[in-house]
């Protein structure tokens, strides 16, 4: 390997180019669920980020064409009964939710990582501690918080509020999760090692653990995006959501308040649940293609 | 062993407590009188004469102790809970918690926990085959049709099946438990329009759900095939299928299972738009309901049972996991 | 070996045979059966076992067994006829202070027992000592705080002594009609149940609950009410009403408004819920050709009713103390585009509070020129904006009002029926730069009811056929403060309309004084642009006729249109239904 390496680097770098684009190259070429995801997830960026130049985003407000339109010349994908420009909810409405799936899912991998890896590599007293703490939490159902949260706080819901309380919610997970990484990882021979010369156990997380772990972590990361998206579109879809705002959950909510399936409006059906499904079975291979960073050893079962 | 039996239990009353007080007060955060919500509620559809709401809140509510301290409320609660006393509901007065409770419950171990284990057995199998065979043509068909199907959320695909199904092709009722007109008997007649009106429900569920089990084994299994003892037991020439079984899918299995377990908690919460959709009477809509108008007593009696189950069901994989993984034997 | 196995089998082949045997022999044929499918929140009833008509947790019975309970009269609002009952009729003295009701001889109970003053003594007696000290029974306190004292004249009069002198007692309490009206309970059984709240007056084996009508409860479960029609009824005897040709009503619990749409088209249930959107009934209507509602296959596809549709001001949160602000948002409103886009054009805007029924017509005929003399009622974007200038308010760089550097920023609560409308509303008011949101979620009716909010989509209630009951909600006495609960919304008071509305409670709901004084206190109302009145609303029911016929509709109007709801108005109507086969 080396020997290539100062091959690359002499004669033929010019031809080859740098070698870490050979390398996720192969790596692509042998995990094609990560094109496919890929491709997929960058449609939907593509969908809404153009999409949000191009078209009149605030045509996703009602009135803004005539009710319950199938899809004609001025309204692509057709309007709602309350005149929502169909096209543009979907455009705003992709943004809105990835965004609170994003928010959530980095803030409940972040916050419950640093906590699995903090309760891991103590072990004892804290560590229990902090596994009870994080075991009652997760019985606590989704539903009466977010219901008790509303009840307290007065203003209206966002859905980057509702992001953070989704995060709120997402984050005992991945601690649980981490902390079981963080057992198995910490008798390594590495970090005895790294133990023993003396370095701070901060250096050792985030030098020695947590890059080992950075693969885990990422597929965590993407496991938690999906499922925060999909807990965002359950409670909208409840009613419970940011009412204003034309997320995919709420188109759906309107969905079933306003029979669409009873009108046949199957303009207003189709468009909403095929993204949602664009964009969870994207995550979904995205996630199958980080088998390989996050257990090299498959490569020899290709 | 009984020592460490006896520790796990110990954990287990720890944790079921402090949920119990955890949800004792998060109801109570907004300063709510569930009274005054049912009354609102009912204002729409009765003699509840509009301006006299807080002076019929201010009369039940010594006759649910709402008047008392939060402190005794709380004791109090802690005392029923132990005894298994949910009192009565206050927005459905005098109907008992536990009746309420143990008339949706039959309904939701009858179609959650039947599907969910339908779909977990089948979803496991069919991820540990998709997580094995990686260059399986039939199954490079069939995950991609399961995943796309296990994307959409129940509740959507259910209106969808009503919609086929129910309505246009009238092969199956659209909705209820069991038919309108119809009075539960041990029959087979009877046996069979429950599976009949059950049938939409727990299709809608099992094509749903099984993807995510399926996901979930698939990853399992990709990482125990990396594993040493894998490459050892292939190098000492084991048969396939007895490396898949015994190698592969037993290790794979153990943090699948914890998953279940840990999944058995949030069924209720899950079933709640399918319950709606469906018209099944089971506990999420229940739960929802309690919610909506503040039902103390209903809230705690569901929320103390589902606390439960989580917590027994972690206690048995716990204790199960040394006998199935020898590794774990070793205490920490 | 074999007959070991054998004995058991038999018994369980016995047992199952036995239980379909008698399983069928209760059955009724489904064209003798009467389906409801009645509107509760929940997919299941909640309240099982529970017939007691004071109770506050009664909701399940309200839409099955009240209509067991006749009443003393009926009243039908499409003609203002009231039709005596249990009591032949009824009288005030000369200055409303007392009125006699005169029983009808020859009721009994179901179980045989005459029906007699006694009953009504005991009914009304309960309910006043409650309403006078443990309030926790329906309308209790409020009749306590109406009644002095009741007392038995003879054997079939009773004397009612009010506290106060009010003409409209009798429409208040003893005649029924939407959720209005007291049910009367025999004294016999009552007088041993102990606590009244906790009574649950349930018992098929003992026929509980016993009533006057030719019904009895058989089977009462979280997902069935069966209501089973008896052998012997007064009113058949008296040749008051012939026996109803219905001999089982199922009632069960209706969930989505989908649900309830299958239900019918299928032919499954004969009646169920209000469906509310009319694209929906109009739908169902044109490809049924058995089901019709109360205006038949024509919109609005059903009737009107008495909740006629408004954007609420909060008058005690401050917000909306200058009136320009309040006459600038009406002048924002399009009641033609809520019509067109909420109602697919199936509904009529108001410029008042009062519903369109018969009986009231005059009295809106005679308020339109005070609704145009104030501009109620307008939609001009023009004028809006003037007004707005006119209370210091500037357009910001966003496009919004804002006045002293603050921007006006509302919130529209709604409840879940009106879900329809509120966004509407609220792009309307944002198209016309205020910053308007809606909200309705489990929190909105607290918020409404406690006065908390900025602006609201509410109903009324109150008037049917006199115009006091609507008048009187926006009494200064109903304008609580903030925190307290009430569902009059408006929090509204000035010293002028109280006069007025005060001298109309004193005038009995016939007096041709009246029209005047409505007009005079309407004027104060739409000169101060109280609230902004949007629309009626309609109860779309659909009626299946593919087994019984006989409904009430537009064009055999002997029954109002919401007998169907919780006022036991469909004991009225079940006598009549024919069945088709």
């Amino acid at each position: 390997m080396t020997t290539a390496r100062v091959e690359t680097r002499g004669s033929q770098q010019a031809q080859r180019g740098p070698a870490w684009l050979g390398e996720t190259l192969g790596y692509l070429r042998r995990n094609p669920s990560m094109i496919v995801g890929g491709l997929l997830l960058l449609t939907l960026v593509l969908f809404t980020g153009l999409g949000r130049l191009i078209v009149d985003t605030n045509a996703a407000s009602p009135l803004s064409a005539p009710p319950a339109q199938p899809p004609g010349p001025d309204v692509p994908l057709g309007s709602d009964p309350q005149g929502r420009d169909i096209l543009s909810v979907m455009i705003l409405g992709t943004w809105l939710t990835v965004r609170t799936g994003l928010v959530a899912g980095a803030l409940g991998v972040a916050v419950g990582s640093a906590i699995g890896l903090y309760a891991g590599y103590v072990g004892g007293r804290r560590d229990k501690a902090i596994t009870w703490v994080v075991d009652v939490l997760l019985t606590v159902p989704a539903i009466l918080l977010l219901v008790m949260i509303a009840a307290v706080v007065q203003t209206e819901l966002t859905s980057l509020g509702m992001a953070l309380i989704i995060a709120a919610l997402a984050w005992r997970r991945p601690a649980r999760q981490v902390r079981s990484q963080m057992l198995v990882i910490r008798n390594a021979g590495y970090i005895e090692m790294a133990r023993l010369s003396g370095l701070g156990p901060l250096r050792i997380i985030f030098g020695e653990i947590v890059p080992n772990l950075l693969p885990f972590l990422i597929s965590s990361f993407v496991t938690a995006v999906s499922a925060a998206i999909l807990a965002g579109v359950g409670l909208e879809a409840m009613g419970l959501g940011p009412q204003n705002e034309p997320t995919l959950g709420m188109t759906i909510f309107w969905i079933m308040e306003l029979s669409a399936f009873l009108r046949g409006m199957w303009w207003w059906i189709v468009p909403p649940l095929a993204i949602l499904v664009v964009l969870f079975v994207g995550l979904y291979l995205v996630n199958a293609g980080l088998d390989e960073l996050a257990n090299p050893r498959l490569r020899r079962r290709a | 062993m009984l020592v460490l039996i006896g520790r796990r239990i110990v954990m287990v009353v720890a944790v079921v407590w402090a949920a119990a007080t955890l949800n004792f007060f998060i109801p109570r955060i907004a300063p709510k009188n569930p009274i005054a919500e049912k009354l609102t509620q009912l204002a729409g559809t009765s003699g509840v004469d509009p301006t006299k709401i807080q002076e019929m809140s201010q009369a039940f509510g010594a006759r649910f102790g709402l008047d008392q301290p939060l402190l005794t409320q709380y004791l109090r609660y802690i005392g029923d809970m132990a005894r298994f006393d949910f009192g009565q509901s206050i927005t459905k007065y005098p109907a008992r918690v536990s009746d309420l409770i143990g008339e949706a419950l039959p309904w939701t171990l009858g179609l959650m926990i039947t599907t969910t284990l339908l779909a977990f057995l089948i979803g496991t199998l069919l991820g540990a085959a998709a997580g094995w065979y990686r260059n399986s043509k039939l199954l490079s068909v069939v995950s991609p049709i399961i995943m796309v199907f296990s994307a959409i959320p129940f509740y959507l695909l259910g209106l969808v099946l009503i919609y086929i199904f129910a309505s246009r092709l009238g092969w199956f009722p659209v909705s209820g438990g069991y038919g309108l007109t119809s009075v539960p008997e041990w029959s087979w007649d009877f046996a069979v329009e429950v599976l009949q009106h059950a049938t939409l429900p727990a299709l809608s569920i099992l094509i749903a759900s099984v993807g995510t089990w399926a996901i979930g084994m698939r990853g399992m299994m990709v990482t125990v095939q990396g594993e040493d003892y894998m490459t050892f037991a292939e190098a000492k020439g084991l048969k396939p299928s007895r490396l898949f079984y015994r190698y592969g899918m037993r290790n794979a299995l153990l943090p699948q299972v914890t998953a279940l377990a840990l999944y058995f908690g949030q069924i209720v919460t899950g079933a709640v738009l399918v319950e709606i959709v469906f018209a099944y009477p089971g506990l999420g809509s229940l739960l929802l309901d309690s919610i909506k108008l503040f039902d103390f007593p209903t809230i705690y009696g569901i929320v103390f049972i589902l606390t439960l189950t989580v917590a027994l069901s972690m206690l048995l994989v716990d204790l199960l996991y040394p006998l199935l993984d020898p590794r774990a034997r070793v205490g920490r | 070996m074999a007959s070991r196995r054998l004995l058991p089998s038999l018994m369980i082949g016995a047992a199952f045979a036995l239980t379909s045997a008698v399983a069928s022999a209760q059955n009724v044929p489904r064209n003798r059966t009467l389906i409801v499918a009645a509107q509760v929140e929940a997919p299941v009833f909640r309240n099982v076992g529970l017939a007691n008509p004071f109770s506050i947790n009664n909701e399940d019975y309200r839409v099955s067994i009240i209509n067991m309970f006749e009443p003393l009269f009926y009243y039908n609002v499409t003609d203002n006829s009231v039709i005596p009952w249990l009591a032949t009729g009824y009288a005030y003295n000369a200055d409303f202070t007392s009125l006699t009701v005169t029983l009808r001889d020859g009721v009994t109970w179901s179980d045989g027992k005459p029906f007699g003053v006694n009953d009504v003594l005991f009914t009304l007696n309960m309910l006043i000592e409650n309403g006078r000290g443990k309030k926790d029974l329906l309308n209790a306190a409020a009749l306590a705080a109406s009644v002095k004292a009741v007392a038995k004249v003879d054997d079939r009069t009773v004397r009612i002594d009010l506290s106060e002198p009010d003409p409209r007692f009798a429409f208040k309490y003893l005649i029924n009609y939407f959720d209005i009206g007291l049910q009367w309970v025999p004294e016999h059984i009552w007088k041993d149940a102990g606590d009244p709240a906790a009574f649950r007056f349930f018992d098929v084996a003992k026929g509980w609950p016993v009533t006057t009508s030719p019904w009895t409860v058989s089977r009462f479960t979280d997902a069935q009410v069966f209501i089973d029609r008896r052998d012997d009824w007064w009113a058949a005897k008296a040749k008051l009403a012939p026996m109803p040709e219905v001999r089982r009503i199922i009632t069960v619990p209706g969930g989505t408004r989908d649900r309830m749409v299958q239900l019918i088209s299928s032919n499954q249930a004969d009646i169920v819920n209000d469906i509310q959107v009319a694209e929906v009934v109009r739908q169902v209507v044109t490809q049924n050709p058995k089901i019709t509602t109360w205006t038949g296959k024509d919109a609005p596809y059903g009737a009107r009713d008495w909740w006629p549709t408004s954007l609420y001001f909060n008058h005690k949160s401050g917000k909306w103390a200058d009136i320009r602000l309040r006459r600038a948002i009406g002048h924002y409103i399009d009641r033609k585009q809520i019509v067109d886009v909420a109602y697919s054009g199936a509904a009529e805007p108001k410029v008042d509070p009062f519903p369109g029924f018969g009986a009231l017509k005059p009295y809106i005929d005679a308020i339109a020129p005070v609704a145009a003399k104030h501009g109620v009622g307008v939609y001009d974007k023009a004028k809006g904006d003037a007004l707005m200038g006119e209370a210091g308010y500037k357009k910001n760089a966003s496009g919004i009002w804002e006045k002293d550097g603050q921007p006006l920023t509302v919130v529209i609560e709604a409840i879940p029926v009106l879900n329809a409308v509120g966004p509407i509303v609220a792009q309307q008011l944002k198209n016309a730069g205020v910053d308007a949101s809606f909200r309705s979620t489990p929190e909105s009716r607290a918020v409404l009811r406690d006065g908390r909010f900025d602006l609201t989509l509410f109903g009324h209630r109150g008037s049917i056929a006199d115009p006091y009951a609507t008048l009187e909600m926006y009494h200064s006495r109903n304008a609580f403060e903030v925190g307290r609960p009430t569902l009059f919304p408006a929090r509204w008071s000035n010293a002028d309309y109280d006069k007025i509305v005060d001298e109309i409670g004193r005038l009995a709901p016939d007096n041709p004084g009246i029209k005047d004084l409505v007009v005079a206190a309407m004027d104060i109302w739409m000169r101060e642009a109280v609230e902004v009145p949007i629309s009626e609303w309609y109860h779309r029911v659909p009626m299946n006729q593919t087994y019984w016929t006989g409904w009430p509709t537009k064009d055999n109007p002997y029954m109002q249109p919401s007998f169907w709801y919780t006022s036991g108005s469909f004991g009225y109507v079940l006598p009549r239904l024919k069945p088709v086969q």
